[in-house]
């Protein structure tokens, strides 16, 4: 009786095993099908309506080749923020195959080994030419291509043309110099009293050009660098030297870049406070739309993330008060300066370079990446939020075509330029967060002084061997 | 001189409930006057009264003579101890002891004198650096009273401070109270819902029910002569019996369908001549007697004996009622359970209550 | 000795294990790794995102020679000693002893209790209110013009010019409701008949405040100010929305440690600021521990 039970018993476990075996080798030969993509992309929920419109694409496209797509996607809600979360991702080694990353990122992301250098990719792909030099330069690190641009701006000097018809200036303005700009801001401070009274404010400002630490990034983005690549000839127009491989600790254009601020800060041309408010982009915003800033140094969402009627504060009658001019060099292209200046920034989607060990993937993500920015796909998703599209072609596109604004700031995506985003380019913006902010407190009066403390600072931050002293130029 | 008196003390509270009704009482100096009833009587609003922590909605109150009404407690000079015995947690027993003193500024020297003193009258020396934690109850209770003597109050209020104590160091702590209170000379307000606490402890007993106070007198008083049936039913372990019956218009007795009770003649009379029909029969168990069955007399069966130690109680059913009637031991062998016996109560000692307003008919 | 025996008396040990591991691995792993993390130069970023050097005490030293670090540690500190020790242990205390205060069943008193409801409601409301939204309001309230502003009779940007006096206010204001109620829920732990007790004892309000409520309280008070201490000692939020940066650095810890680490992905910078910080708070604590031994000790007897 024993013995029949354990019989019974072995037969039974036999028989589980034999069943495990076959179920596996089923699952591993019938439908395991090598036609099978999983990809994952991860992104912040402000491309939203750009990214999940392609995904459908995608699977679409490859339904029609035979190819079944599973796409999981992370999306990094509003109010967390996107480049933290996929700085910490991508450390963790948990970031999705397909990213859109802040443009102004790659580098340090290259330099950390996270991205997939994608340039025989892009050399590849005909669509690629569509994308202006400074779009394809922005994703470059080292001379690699690490993404393609899908989002971006630009930059100008915003000026309210009501105000300035009341102090005799013209509607239709465009400066040539810098002096012009300050002309026109001494000028309009002159009839400070009667712009008051008309608009009915107590405070009035000139123009605003950003400054301090409570900016943030944006004070080098949106302030400095706009000063810093008109103020003199390239390549001496920037914060890092190419040739050398260093940071610039003295230069022209740092003098000359530093100088402006004072020039705007310690004449009261600028608004000091506005700097300094918990809320400076909510600030900046509404105080142009009072009245209380005539020229505001801005970006290009501005015209309807700003004053639009969907705005933070609405302008009612924009068409007819706000005008946009294009930033000028320091003397407007002499001597070999930049007749104009812009600064774009934006996010690009780049690839995971773990999706260098699977060859399949990548050529799927690779196909991806295509689809997401093609030309009527970046086209539609910026004329649907009134952005400027990082392809020129997208002037073909009906939908962006009929927003004369949008169009004509595609112009601007010709000469624009971007920031030196090299590794350790954080702490080298903080560092002018920190002194354009002494500037505006009245604490730094002096150029000189405002490129002492930076060299100073800059040494410290990034090592006395990184850096180079350029001539400078007091004038 | 330290004499307590009510004037016509009535607490409403919130929602229409009367804690008390129309009360007034003296509290005679030096007197151990004990207030008791079931719980929901009125009895510790009535303390709470004389010691300040309620305002009366209507009446006053006077201690010495002198009307506290309006007064804080601190202002009055009493001192209460607490069912719950109330001690600081955060004191050790001699600043426990000592706080009442310490409050009022009495210099230290002073102050250390009087604790010890206390301390040693309550036996509880050894014990002034533990924390109330540390100590039993009975030590905690000791603490308690020692706290309400330390000042010399002129009125020691108590809220049944030994219900929290075991059956023996609750009859133990009764004597040592009361000794106390005597040797001292305070007048004391008790109150408690044990009657055989009340029984033993006071010169005065004020039994409440429902707010009103029922009857006030000595123990004995109170024992013998219930004022009304509740009083009668609330005193006594076991308490009085009552059984409802008619009265007979011609001879002294009480008819039931079991049999009649013998009345003296002149209660008899009495309710006869206040036209009552109907009337509730009085009497103790110790004034009963077990007969073998005979007559009209009142007839019943034995249903069960209580041994309650040094008596036995015997219980007769009487038409649906229990009766309780004190045995010997030797009479209770005599009747088994399940026996039918005859009650002979003893006419002088029974009570006469009228069944409408439930008080004694000589009374009314 | 026979297996039974040895397993029996290792049991105990055994099932203590599970525990033990969760401890090791959710506590003493993260406190080792960020003491080791802190002695490196690793950032998310950059070159040192693959290859990182162990660096000793590289980032202690840095910091601790930054003029701004050592100026916000200190900040953070008389920050903390006004906002959570001073005002809302003392203001909590002073909330719970109204709210609990009886009042007259008058007109009047049935005024002031329903008007103290309001505001005990306020008060509450202040705390519930998520951090942002509160740190938003109380920028608001304080910019030039604002409410706080205008009822001082300011013309300026209160949180600008006085940056530390506005947080110790708006944090007060946020935090005194969890002093209040926890306050409020010790007095009623405290039995009735121990106040009335008191009250026929002699004592007058304030000397049952000084020696019975206070000294019952001093454990719930103690433990208010560790758990506060730790909070006020690591707020963010609601300093961050009103000084910002440019204000922010200087005046507290955290947002130093923003500035200077968590916007420049360097976490080794950021683990040596933590470790510092909880060295500090860790000594605070110890402080009060022993206090709490001494206040308590009837607790415990």
């Amino acid at each position: 009786m024993q013995a029949l039970r354990q019989n019974r018993l072995l037969l039974a476990v036999a028989a589980l095993i034999v069943i495990i075996v076959v179920a596996a080798a089923v699952y591993f030969l019938a439908l395991r099908q090598p036609e099978t993509v999983e990809l994952t992309i991860e992104y912040g929920q402000p491309w939203e309506d750009l990214v999940k419109p392609a995904i459908e694409q995608f699977k679409r496209e490859m339904e029609a080749r035979g190819v079944r797509v599973e796409i999981r996607e992370i999306l990094i809600p509003y109010g967390v923020d996107i480049a933290q979360r996929i700085t910490s991702d991508l450390a963790a080694g948990t970031a999705g195959d397909i990213l859109i990353v802040d443009s102004f990122l790659i580098p340090s992301y290259a330099e950390a080994g996270y991205l997939l250098d994608i340039t025989d990719l892009v050399n590849e792909w005909p669509d690629w030419e569509k994308f202006p030099e400074p779009m394809q330069r922005i994703v470059m690190y080292q001379g690699r291509v690490y993404g393609v641009m899908i989002d971006t701006d630009v930059r100008m000097i915003w000026y309210r043309k009501d105000i300035f018809e009341m102090a005799g200036l013209p509607r239709d303005w465009q400066p040539r110099t810098w002096e012009e700009i300050l002309e026109a801001a001494r000028i309009l401070k002159q009839n400070e009293d009667k712009i008051k009274a008309a608009l009915g404010i107590d405070e009035f400002y000139p123009l605003y050009i950003p400054a301090g630490t409570n900016w943030g990034e944006a004070t080098t983005a949106q302030g400095f660098y706009m000063l810093l690549l008109g103020a003199d000839k390239p390549p001496y127009n920037r914060l890092y030297d190419y040739e050398n491989n260093k940071w610039i600790c003295r230069s022209t254009a740092l003098w000359r870049a530093f100088k402006f601020y004072i020039d705007v800060y310690s004449t009261g041309l600028g608004p000091v406070d506005y700097n300094f408010v918990a809320d400076v982009w909510g600030t900046h915003r509404k105080v142009f739309a009072e009245g209380r800033v005539a020229m505001n140094i801005g970006g290009s969402w501005e015209w309807n993330e700003g004053w639009g009627p969907q705005g933070i504060a609405p302008i009612p009658n924009r068409e007819e008060v706000v005008g946009f001019a294009k930033m000028p060099g320091y003397r407007g292209g002499a001597e070999g300066e930049p007749q104009f200046v812009t600064v774009s920034g934006g996010w690009a989607v780049a690839l995971n370079a773990k999706l260098a060990e699977d060859e399949d993937k990548l050529r799927y993500a690779w196909e991806f990446v295509k689809i997401l920015a093609s030309k009527e796909n970046l086209a539609r998703y910026a004329a649907q939020y009134g952005k400027v599209a990082p392809r020129l072609d997208a002037r073909e596109v009906p939908e962006y075509a009929r927003d004369p604004y949008l169009s004509a700031i595609l112009e601007f995506l010709e000469f624009t330029d971007f920031r030196d985003a090299l590794p350790g380019y954080p702490e080298v913006s903080a560092i002018i967060q920190e002194v354009t902010e002494r500037i505006a407190k009245g604490e730094i009066t002096d150029p000189d002084e405002a490129l002492n403390l930076y060299c100073e600072e800059l040494k410290r931050a990034v090592g006395e061997d990184n850096v180079i002293e350029l001539p400078v130029r007091r004038g | 001189m330290a004499e307590v008196s009510l004037e016509r003390v009535t607490k409403v509270f919130p929602g229409g409930v009367y804690a008390c009704r129309d009360i007034s009482l003296t509290v005679r100096d030096g007197e151990f006057f004990v207030l008791l009833g079931p719980s929901g009587s009125g009895k510790t609003t009535l303390l709470r009264i004389i010691a300040g922590l309620e305002r009366p909605t209507s009446g006053r109150v006077y201690i010495d003579g002198v009307d506290v009404t309006d007064l804080p407690p601190r202002k009055r000079d009493v001192a209460m101890v607490f069912q719950t015995w109330a001690l600081y947690p955060h004191m050790r027993v001699y600043d426990n002891i000592a706080f009442p003193l310490r409050i009022r500024g009495v210099p230290r020297g002073e102050i250390d004198r009087r604790v010890r003193e206390v301390a040693k009258l309550l036996g509880i020396e050894g014990l002034l650096d533990r924390y109330p934690r540390q100590l039993s109850g009975g030590q905690q209770q000791r603490v308690a009273l020692a706290r309400a003597l330390v000042r010399n109050p002129k009125v020691w209020l108590m809220d049944e401070p030994l219900s929290n104590l075991d059956a023996i160091l609750r009859v133990h702590m009764r004597v040592e109270l009361k000794r106390l209170q005597r040797e001292l000379g305070i007048t004391t307000i008790y109150v408690t819902h044990d009657q055989a606490e009340a029984m033993a402890m006071a010169d005065r007993v004020g039994v409440m029910n429902q707010g009103v106070m029922a009857q006030v007198g000595s123990p004995q008083e109170i024992y013998d002569n219930p004022a009304d049936t509740f009083v009668a039913s609330f005193i006594g372990n076991p308490p009085m019996n009552l059984v409802e019956a008619d009265l007979d218009q011609e001879l002294p007795r009480a008819l039931t369908p079991a049999g009649y009770i013998d009345l003296p003649e002149d209660l008899h009379r009495l309710a006869r001549d206040r036209g009552l029909s109907r009337v509730v029969v009085g009497f103790r168990p110790e004034d009963t007697a077990l007969a073998p069955p005979s007559g009209d007399r009142i007839k019943g069966r034995v249903v069960v004996v209580e041994n309650l130690g040094s008596d036995l109680i015997a219980n007769l059913e009487v038409e649906g009622a229990i009766v309780k009637v004190r045995v010997t031991r030797s009479t209770a062998a005599r009747f088994p359970p399940g026996s039918e016996a005859s009650m002979i109560v003893d006419p002088a000692r029974v009570k006469l209550f009228n069944p409408s307003t439930g008080k004694r008919v000589d009374l009314e | 000795m026979p297996l039974g025996d040895s397993l029996e008396r290792f049991a105990p040990h055994l099932f203590l294990f599970p525990a033990l591991a969760l401890v090791a691995l959710f506590i003493v792993v993260p406190l080792v790794w960020n003491v080791y993390l802190s002695m490196t130069n690793f950032k998310l970023v950059g070159p040192t995102a693959r290859d990182y050097d162990f660096i000793w005490i590289d980032n202690y030293v840095e910091l601790l020679r930054d003029e701004i670090f050592k100026r916000s540690v200190w900040n953070s500190f008389l920050f903390t000693l006004f906002s959570a020790i001073i005002g809302q242990v003392v203001l909590g205390l002073v909330l719970a002893v109204v709210a609990r205060a009886s009042l007259p069943p008058t007109p009047l008193g049935r005024l002031l209790a329903a008007a103290r409801t309001l505001a005990l409601a306020l008060v509450f409301a202040s705390w519930v209110v998520p951090e942002v939204v509160a740190g938003y309001a109380w920028a608001a309230a304080t910019e030039k013009g604002g409410l706080v502003s205008s009822l001082l009779g300011l013309d300026y940007r209160v949180y600008a010019e006085h940056p530390l006096a506005s947080i110790i206010v708006a944090n007060i204001w946020r935090g005194t409701a969890f002093s209040m109620i926890l306050f409020i829920a010790a007095m009623e732990a405290i039995p009735r008949s121990i106040y009335e007790a008191a009250e026929v004892d002699g004592a007058t309000p304030l000397q049952r405040f000084r020696y019975i409520i206070l000294p019952m309280l001093a454990p719930v008070i103690l433990v208010d100010f560790i758990l506060i201490t730790i909070w006020t000692f690591n707020v963010f939020t609601q300093p961050f929305m009103m000084l910002r940066e440019a204000t922010g650095k200087e005046v507290l810890w955290t947002i130093y440690v923003y500035s200077e680490a968590v916007k420049l992905f360097d976490p080794s910078l950021a683990a040596a600021a933590a470790n510092i910080m909880f060295v500090v708070v860790l000594s605070m604590i110890v402080v009060y521990l022993v206090l709490l031994e001494r206040v308590g000790v009837w607790q415990r007897a």
